[in-house]
């Protein structure tokens, strides 16, 4: 079992807000994008639109937590040559033909994903989510980029999906890599010391 | 426009009130009265036009011969000069192409451009002749660009002329006039067909600034194009009901939202919603035909089907596959592999840290 | 000695039209018509979803609007399986029918009356009345200010212009008349279809709108505007112009051609689709003693002096068998427009042919007793009586849709599914005479896409035997003593109301398979 210490409390919570953002956003975003049932439109873009910025806020508080307060963890994040050493080795043992080399609390491509590509990600669908919001404002030119309104909600669509994707993956490697993490993320059970 | 009240001597305040409530529709303070006034009354001849159809259907200038305030004989006889207009004009022949040879010459006209010009080969659209001597036939393009040279304003009228329209995606390959002549001096006015008043309105600003207005990304006048139509569409209210049109035939459904029939409101930037057609007696949603999206740039291939709600994307070497399954085929993917390498894990064991 | 005459561009028509004609004598010996201009509809809508052809297609012509997107609406009405129901054809009427009484009005006021007239003629005008002096008071200034464009230039009086100050400031008064005309129709087009031109309302099953009560008043107030207009200024105007200072036009039968008509049937007058107001027909060689039924099988297209190839050069090819590509260089070729034949024959289309189907008596007493033969005024005057029919009939048709809204909520449309496989023919009588649009769709998707439009009939190249189309033929004997003043060539031109953009399309590029079709 974990120590209380691997995942504060204030990650744990932003963790839980993360997700039930996520699985709002998807279950409202699927249905504007194809209304399935009559009658929800109008709740649901409500929904849609309260809940990107409260995960969008959260996402900031995550960000300055991660290089403020006693639990700041932006070095965890941080790459060094170790890491790029070990990249080779992660992917080994990822495709069971290596042993799991020895890294710190994340692994290289751990931090990569949560870090990296994870902030490339929110960045890329708030801004198409802005532009679809407020499309004449200074988002103009992001709509303009994207070839119109109607190819950029397909983006923003698009980008719902690389979440689902990194949700499966995270998912499923949090199970089976680190089930001992599990009742600690979700409900702070942990080992006491 | 509003040189036929001035010369027709209706009482100096109704002439001011008109000239309001042009500001006002051009999106201007009422201030601008005056100024306006004074730029229709002094203008001291006939502002000249000359108006080059080239691979139209005409609509643009039907709709033009729509206009009711003021109507079509009042711009003609009072307030432009239409010196060519190919559906208009007396002349025919050489006699039409002389007098568009002197118009350009002489210079300083509003040029309007209705159609699209032909890219794929310049033989898919000819007017006229080379000159008077040589019969052979003139393209289009070489004359649009003689036009263009001189002119002190071009208008591209519809949705051809600004970007291809319906016959961008074509084997003529027609495309719009700031892709084609040049992009400056050049205001688009998209819609299949134009708006009659967007260009009485343009040319108004026009004689009284001397310039023109406030453009969008797309040179597309912000105060007809500055708003989404979704966004003012007065089945709004069925939408966030979630109340769509599935059926044409029920009347229950008469009001409903069009999205699920392919309604391109939301993506389409026009003042059709207030403004309407033919004395704003009607518009495509409001008759229940779902918007097809005909005053931006992707229309018309980029946004077909236009009868069916659609969010294909075109993957090359597949053609077009509808978003969702091109999401949910990466989702399965995703998830298939994880599948795999929980297989995997159980077949392989776990490597330990250490481990040989 | 012969000499070879260019008129391009054709103006005060739609489209781009090029006439070339050989004059001897004074007379046109030979003619050629060419259509200028190419978009190429069908080939982008092969493999699209079928109802995008309704919408394309709309857009073949801004002027003879709302026809196209009514016979691709019919095609797919067959293709689909949708039964039109009663107020769906109701409302396809009332906008055709605004739709045939604009552009008549436009046709003869804003695009041929000014052959006919010497416009500086009005200074002359002597009379009191004020709407006239005002138009009289108008031109002068404009004349002294040296600035009457688009009125001037123009080509030459000769002896059929009218210079009669009266007559003239009448119709220059009736031409700005007309202009609003045509708009009030155009808005009667738009209570229903949405917007004009290019309406939205008319698809397959139906019409997308579902009016009210308040609807069909404002159409009523609307129309009766278009009506007074047309019985009381265009049809007399006519009758005045043909029974008087153009007599000697009609007589002489300028402009006639091969005397072979064709026409479709319009106006369905119920649910059954085998009722028509008009019944069309096709008439051979003038023989008016007998009108046979349309056979929609003996249509047929050529190339053989057109840009575009077809492969094995066939001489002729059926809408189905479509299989064309531009050839922009193609030796011998002088056309966009294809050569549509009905059993091998050209025809003409439109409202003389109209005339010459259906025979209404009250039109053909006139012609007879005035002895006006075939030619460019019996054509205006076959216009204006064939939009007298239409006003006197519109009327019935908003009492029917009156009397079914009293009934309950209107059911305006057959919606159904778009079939997997399917093919259909819509036919319609357009204001400009005949029109035919066919639609295969494989697979869900247009597989095949094919226009066959009232000025590819009329305004044909020669085909693969060499034999003239209709504009040409009807060139023939037309006097032209001053080569420098073609005027009688575009006044018999016009009186076609070519429409080019229509008139040229191409169909698929590799559809080679043969499909019979039986039109019913």
């Amino acid at each position: 079992m974990a120590r209380l210490e691997e995942h504060p409390l204030p990650q744990r919570t932003m963790h839980w807000i993360n997700l039930l953002c996520m699985i709002g956003l998807i279950v409202s975003g699927w249905y504007i994008h194809s209304p399935f049932a009559p009658g929800w439109m109008g709740a649901l873009r409500w929904l849609h639109f309260s809940l990107a910025f409260i995960w969008i806020l959260n996402a900031i508080f995550r960000v300055y937590f991660a290089f403020a307060g006693s639990d700041k963890d932006w070095k965890e994040f941080a790459y060094t040559g170790e890491d790029i050493k070990n990249i080779i080795p992660q992917i080994k043992y990822y495709l069971f033909i290596g042993p799991h080399p020895h890294t710190g609390k994340y692994n290289p491509l751990q931090k990569v994903a949560y870090s990296w590509l994870l902030i490339v990600l929110f960045i890329f669908q708030a801004t198409t989510g802005f532009a679809l919001l407020w499309p004449t404002g200074s988002f103009a030119g992001v709509v303009h980029f994207f070839g119109g309104l109607y190819t950029l909600r397909l983006w923003h669509y698009f980008g719902m999906f690389a979440f689902i994707i990194f949700i499966i993956a995270h998912a499923y490697l949090s199970f089976t890599e680190a089930w001992d993490q599990v009742p600690l993320m979700f409900f702070g059970i942990a080992k006491k010391d | 426009m509003l040189s036929s009240l001035a010369k027709n001597k209706v009482s100096r305040r109704d002439f001011m009130k008109a000239c309001a409530a042009m500001a006002v529709y051009l999106g201007l303070s009422e201030s601008f009265a005056p100024k306006i006034a004074d730029a229709v009354e002094n203008a001291s001849k006939k502002a000249p036009v000359v108006w080059i159809e080239a691979q139209s259907c005409t609509g643009d200038s039907e709709a033009f011969l729509n206009s009711y305030e003021p109507t079509p004989a009042q711009i003609l006889l009072d307030t432009i000069s239409l010196k060519y207009h190919d559906t208009v004009m007396f002349g025919t022949g050489y006699v039409a192409d002389k007098a568009l040879e002197d118009a350009i010459k002489a210079g300083g006209y509003v040029l309007v451009v209705e159609g699209s010009i032909p890219t794929a080969d310049p033989l898919f659209c000819t007017v006229g002749t080379e000159s008077a001597t040589n019969p052979a036939r003139k393209p289009v393009i070489d004359t649009l660009k003689e036009a263009y040279k001189n002119a002190a304003v071009v208008i591209a009228l519809g949705s051809c002329a600004t970007w291809g329209g319906v016959v961008q995606d074509t084997p003529s390959k027609g495309r719009g006039v700031s892709e084609v002549l040049g992009k400056d001096k050049v205001v688009n006015l998209p819609l299949c067909p134009c708006n009659p008043d967007h260009l009485a309105g343009t040319i108004v600003y026009y004689l009284t600034f001397k310039k023109a207005p406030p453009l969008d990304i797309h040179q597309r006048p912000l105060m007809f194009f500055g708003s989404i139509i979704h966004d003012n569409c007065p089945r709004r209210a069925h939408f966030e009901r979630g109340e769509f049109v599935t059926d044409y035939g029920d009347p229950k459904q008469a009001d409903y939202c069009l999205y699920l029939k392919g309604c391109k409101g939301p993506f389409t930037f026009s003042d059709c919603p207030s403004r309407g057609f033919n004395e704003n007696v009607n518009w495509c949603i409001k008759a229940s035909a779902p918007c097809a999206g005909c005053s931006q740039p992707e229309f018309y291939a980029g946004f077909s089907p236009l009868y069916v709600k659609s969010n294909d994307v075109n993957l090359p070497g597949i053609g077009g596959v509808p978003s969702e399954t091109v999401g949910t085929v990466a989702a399965a993917v995703t998830a298939l592999g994880v599948a795999a390498h929980l297989v995997g894990r159980s077949v392989f064991g776990k490597k330990k840290e250490g481990d040989k | 000695m012969a000499n070879k005459i260019v008129i391009d561009p054709v103006t005060r028509i739609e489209g781009h039209l090029r006439i070339e004609v050989e004059v001897e004598n004074g007379v046109v010996k030979d003619a050629w018509s060419t259509g200028t201009m190419a978009r190429g509809f069908e080939a982008m809508l092969l493999g699209r979803q079928p109802m995008d052809a309704i919408y394309v297609t709309e857009r073949s012509c801004g002027v003879c609007t709302l026809v196209h997107g009514m016979a691709s609406s019919r095609a797919l009405d067959m293709a689909y399986g949708c039964k039109v129901p009663e107020a769906g054809i109701l409302l396809r009427n009332l906008m055709l029918a605004a739709l045939y009484m604009g552009d008549h009005i436009q046709i003869f006021y804003n695009l041929n009356a000014p052959d006919y007239i010497d416009i500086t003629a009005v200074a002359g005008y002597k009379g009191n009345d004020p709407k006239l002096l005002a138009i009289k008071d108008k031109i002068v200034s404009l004349v002294k200010a040296n600035d009457t464009s688009p009125f001037t230039p123009t080509y030459k009086n000769d002896q059929y212009t009218l210079t009669d100050p009266e007559i003239v400031t009448t119709l220059v008064s009736h031409y700005l008349q007309a202009i609003e005309a045509r708009a009030i129709a155009q808005k009667c087009i738009a209570i229903f279809g949405g917007k004009s031109p290019h309406q939205a309302g008319v698809i397959q099953g139906g019409v997308t709108y579902h009016p009210n009560l308040e609807d069909l008043i404002k159409y009523k107030e609307s129309i009766l505007k278009v009506i007074d207009f047309v019985e009381n200024v265009y049809w007399k105007d006519i009758l005045f112009l043909g029974a008087g200072p153009l007599l000697p036009v009609g007589q002489a039968g300028l402009g006639g051609g091969y005397n072979n008509y064709l026409s479709g049937p319009e106006f369905q007058a119920d649910e059954s689709g085998k009722d028509f107001l008009w019944k069309g027909g096709v008439v051979t060689d003038g023989n008016l003693g007998s009108v046979q039924p349309l056979d929609g099988q003996k249509i047929a297209e050529s190339v053989a002096h057109s840009w575009y190839d077809y492969s094995n050069n066939q001489p002729l090819l059926a809408p189905y068998e479509g299989q064309t590509k531009f050839n922009l260089t193609k030796e011998g070729a002088y056309s966009f427009v294809k050569a549509p034949r009905y059993d091998g024959k050209p025809y003409e289309v439109g409202p003389l042919a109209w005339a010459m189907t259906n025979q209404p008596k009250e039109f053909m007493d006139i012609v007879t007793k005035l002895n006006i033969k075939p030619g460019f005024l019996a054509r205006h005057a076959a216009r204006s009586y064939q939009t007298v029919d239409v006003a006197r009939n519109v009327l019935k048709w908003v009492d029917q849709l009156a009397g079914l809204m009293g009934k309950g909520p209107l059911i305006v449309n057959d919606d159904k599914p778009t079939p997997n496989t399917g093919k259909g023919a819509g036919f319609v009588e357009a204001p400009r005479g005949f029109l035919s649009h066919w639609a295969i769709i494989e697979g869900g998707k247009l597989k095949n896409y094919q226009q066959v439009v009232p000025t590819t009939w009329n305004g044909s190249p020669r085909d693969a035997n060499n034999v003239r189309g209709q504009f040409e033929q009807s060139l023939i004997g037309i006097p032209v003593p001053d080569p420098e003043n073609p005027v009688n060539v575009v006044r018999n031109i016009r009186s076609f109301d070519p429409c080019l953009a229509c008139a040229i399309h191409i169909i698929h590029p590799e559809s080679n398979r043969i499909l019979k079709f039986v039109v019913e």
